[in-house]
């Protein structure tokens, strides 16, 4: 700054300064928060605002990136034994009791030393089989004790693995303590993904994409009607635009249904539940950018345009060698505009979308929030997903953002 | 190369809502002429060039460029080429692109495209930059930019919108006589357009002065003389152009005639003084009203033989010192705002404000307008030395 300034104005800078810092991280918050509790275990809102590393889960990701979840639940009131076998062999007998009805299985005899490591359940060994409770030798488990104090030396976990097919079913058999003095016994659940996630980014994206770029289209050449042209009724049309646009889209949601359900009876692909007939919507939105863009062209001296038309341009000419290319900032910032309203609208899209596999990704991951059971940290996990398609275009648009790109054209 | 002819044009930007902006221009430039508009700020001169490049449609009239009607002819059509007054170049294409941007609409062989560049680069001294953006170049530079992308295209009629406008005082020197090679090496029809009295008066081969219809609506044509620049300096046919060319301003005296004869006219100004005044003012009455012109530069010492027309007496309100002139500006009393009589003189004037200084007005030098400013013919032409 060239300017002098008093002395004063330190102080002054430097509270404006912590004010805007203050600012910033209020605004901040809500991201880490929902950052945060995408990683946090459970489908809770509430809880440490940074996970700690220990309690910290991927679940809610694997299930929004479309992965299996995995989880091992303590089965209540089940026995593990262990026996010996013949050779120094050991079987293992376990007993269960799910939902009222009594299981139980044994093991192949087998040899401890055989028994790896195991850190996860996919490269346990697998030492099962069927086994009935009726099969259970008495006199075997009179032994039990030597064979269990044998087991405790492994310090291992063991997979038992029951049934074939999609009837299967693992065990894990872990020590409940240390020392190993009991042994419990977890079921495996495994959870799918219970919504497209990554379908629904997928959606989200295109028709985004598309929408942003028809906006475009449309938008910078209507604006270049207004900005350059004579006609009649230019601004009435100009202002019945922008009020019009005042009265929310939410507003006119029945319309909207009533208005897509007879197009779709024309003209299938438009209709409701489509991706075009959504697109279509989101077009009738482009007044306030044909303002933002009308405004910037009016800053480019229309000298130039005359100047390209006495070279010989044709209009069309004129508008895309001469007007766009000076224009690129603003298409850049109309582009991201209109491609993060539309990744966030949700009205519209729920009202026009009905296929679960047709949501775009902000109405699908409402999906998480029914009454009876809000599952936040899902959610969380998907409202982060829907953020990243926004990131990358904004990095990749940064580039177009230049200012000076006008100048030296004309003079004064 | 093309003439350029204009026949009855008119123009209204808007017929609602406003009055006319030109009317009635005629004008008939031939090839190869060098033409400038010169007029007060607001005049028309920007819209009639404009008209001409086919920018603004043409309300009324022809215009006709090389013999044909041109009226509706697309400006790409029309073979002409214009220096904007604000260069409009593009600003995100080099200079050699800008030159080259119209040639490639055109189609033209690339490297036909790289031969003329070059070839125009080469006479606007513009070879080193012809990589840059107009970003990095100067005033001076950009113009003959847009001068060069005009000549690219090798167009019959040249048009420039105050070319000159922005640049400084030395600038403008050194791109007027380059203009001047330009339009004797090109030879082609030049139409420019200027505010600039030495611009007017050394590039043009006729000057065509327009005035504002907003003044005198009720005016037949707002074009008030095209003609050669001397004699528009020498005989304007009315006060306005008199006042228009010449700076300073050229002095105008109220007075009734007190007797004519075929060469000499006899005026009786509002102060009482007689002036003899070489011109033919034989259609006009005794004791008619009339307004006596005298130029500036053309006021002598009243004790100067040359001072045969007669002298008047003012007071000084300012005088100005600029080293090769010298200006003395005095209050007649024939206006209300302070000094409207302007001596300029060679020498230095042992004057000082408040004084009374007599001048002496040499008959030939003067010029006489009768009461709708139309003027009277002059009979001599007042010699300097
Ligand atoms: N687009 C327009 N609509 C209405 N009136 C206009 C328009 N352009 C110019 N005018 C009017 O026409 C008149 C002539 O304008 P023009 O630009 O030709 O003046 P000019 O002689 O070039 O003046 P300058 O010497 O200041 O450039 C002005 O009174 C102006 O207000
Ligand atoms: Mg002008």
């Amino acid at each position: 700054m060239a300017i002098v300034q008093p002395k004063s104005l330190k102080y002054r800078k430097a509270a404006a300064h912590v004010f805007m810092l203050f600012f910033l991280c209020l605004i901040m918050f809500p991201l880490l928060m929902i950052v945060a509790i995408s990683f946090r275990q459970g489908n809770y809102s509430v809880g440490d605002v940074i996970p700690k590393l220990s309690t910290s889960t991927l679940d809610h990701w694997r299930l929004a990136l479309g992965f299996d979840v995995k989880k091992l639940n303590r089965i209540p009131g089940s026995v593990v034994n262990f026996v010996n076998a013949d050779d120094g062999k050991v079987q293992m007998y376990v007993s269960t009791q799910e939902d009222d009805s009594f299981r139980a299985f044994v093991s192949d005899a087998f040899d401890p030393d055989d028994v790896k490591k195991v850190e996860s359940l996919d490269d346990a060994v697998e030492v099962s089989s069927d086994f009935n409770v009726e099969q259970i030798d008495s006199e075997k488990l009179a032994d039990a004790d030597s064979a269990f104090a044998l087991c405790k030396t492994l310090a291992h976990k063991i997979v038992v693995k029951v049934g074939d097919g999609d009837s299967s079913a693992r065990y894990l058999i872990d020590k409940n303590d240390k020392d190993g003095t009991s042994y419990g016994i977890y079921k495996e659940t495994i959870t799918p993904p219970p919504f497209p996630v990554l379908r629904w980014l997928w959606n989200s994206v295109k028709v985004a994409f598309i929408t942003s770029f028809l906006i475009i289209c449309l938008s910078t050449t209507s604006a270049y009607a207004f900005a350059r042209m004579k006609f009649a009724g230019k601004n009435t049309i100009l202002n019945g635009m922008l009020i019009f646009q005042m009265f929310p889209a939410v507003l006119a949601l029945v319309a909207i249904y009533a208005l897509f359900d007879k197009i779709g009876e024309y003209i299938p692909w438009l209709g409701l539940n489509t991706h075009g007939g959504l697109i279509l919507s989101y077009m009738g939105g482009i007044a306030l950018h044909i303002w933002t863009i009308k405004g910037y062209f009016e800053t480019i001296d229309a000298s130039l345009e005359e100047a390209a038309a006495i070279d010989g341009a044709t209009p069309w000419q004129a508008f895309r060698l001469i007007l766009l290319p000076l224009s690129v900032p603003i298409l850049a910032v109309v582009f991201i505009l209109a491609f993060i309203a539309t990744v966030a609208e949700v009205p519209v899209a729920s009202v026009l979308l009905l296929d679960m596999d047709e949501l775009t990704l902000a109405v699908g991951a409402q999906q998480y929030l029914y009454p009876q059971n809000y599952l936040w940290g899902d959610f969380a996990a998907a409202a982060v997903l829907s953020g990243l398609p926004i990131t990358i275009v904004f990095l990749l648009a940064q580039r177009w953002l230049v200012g000076g790109l006008t100048a030296g054209g004309v003079k004064g | 190369m093309a003439d350029v002819l204009l026949q009855k044009v008119r123009k209204n930007y808007n017929p609602a809502l406003l009055k006319d902006t030109l009317r009635n221009i005629n004008l008939d430039i031939k090839d190869g002429d060098f033409i400038v508009f010169v007029g007060p700020s607001g005049c028309g001169k920007s819209t009639l060039l404009r008209m001409i490049a086919g920018l603004e449609d043409i309300t009324d009239g022809d215009l006709m460029i090389g013999g044909k009607r041109v009226n509706d002819v697309p400006p790409s059509q029309r073979n002409i080429g214009m220096v904007f007054q604000s260069y409009a170049l593009y600003p995100h294409m080099t200079v050699f692109e800008n030159m080259a941007f119209g040639l490639k609409l055109k189609k033209m062989d690339k490297e036909e495209i790289r031969r003329r560049v070059v070839q125009a680069a080469d006479v606007l001294g513009l070879e080193a930059f012809l990589e840059r953006k107009p970003k990095a170049l100067s005033g001076g530079q950009r113009q003959r930019v847009a001068i060069g992308r005009c000549i690219v295209q090798n167009p019959s009629v040249f048009l420039f919108d105050e070319p000159l406008s922005n640049l400084d005082a030395a600038l403008r020197v050194k791109m007027r006589l380059e203009i001047a090679k330009l339009h004797r090496e090109l030879n082609a029809t030049i139409i420019y357009v200027t505010h600039d009295q030495v611009e007017a008066m050394t590039l043009a081969d006729k000057i065509c002065v327009l005035s504002p219809l907003a003044m005198n609506p009720q005016t037949e044509s707002n074009l008030e003389q095209f003609g050669a620049p001397l004699e528009l300096y020498n005989h304007p046919v009315n006060k306005f152009v008199a006042g228009f060319i010449g700076s300073p301003k050229m002095n105008f005296l109220n007075g009734v005639i007190e007797s004519v004869s075929e060469d000499k006219c006899v005026v009786k100004l509002s102060e009482g003084e007689l002036i003899t005044a070489c011109v033919d003012a034989r259609r006009a009455q005794v004791g008619d009203k009339v307004t006596l012109g005298v130029r500036p530069e053309h006021l002598v010492k009243a004790d100067s033989d040359k001072a045969d027309g007669g002298k008047i007496t003012c007071k000084v309100s300012v005088t100005e010192n600029l080293g090769a002139e010298f200006f003395v500006y005095m209050d007649c009393g024939s206006s209300e705002v302070g000094s409207d009589f302007t001596v300029k003189s060679d020498c230095e004037l042992d004057v000082r404000p408040g004084d009374n200084m007599e001048v002496g007005i040499p008959s030939t030098a003067c010029y006489l307008f009768d009461e709708e400013g139309k003027a009277f013919p002059r009979t001599a032409v007042y010699k300097r030395s």
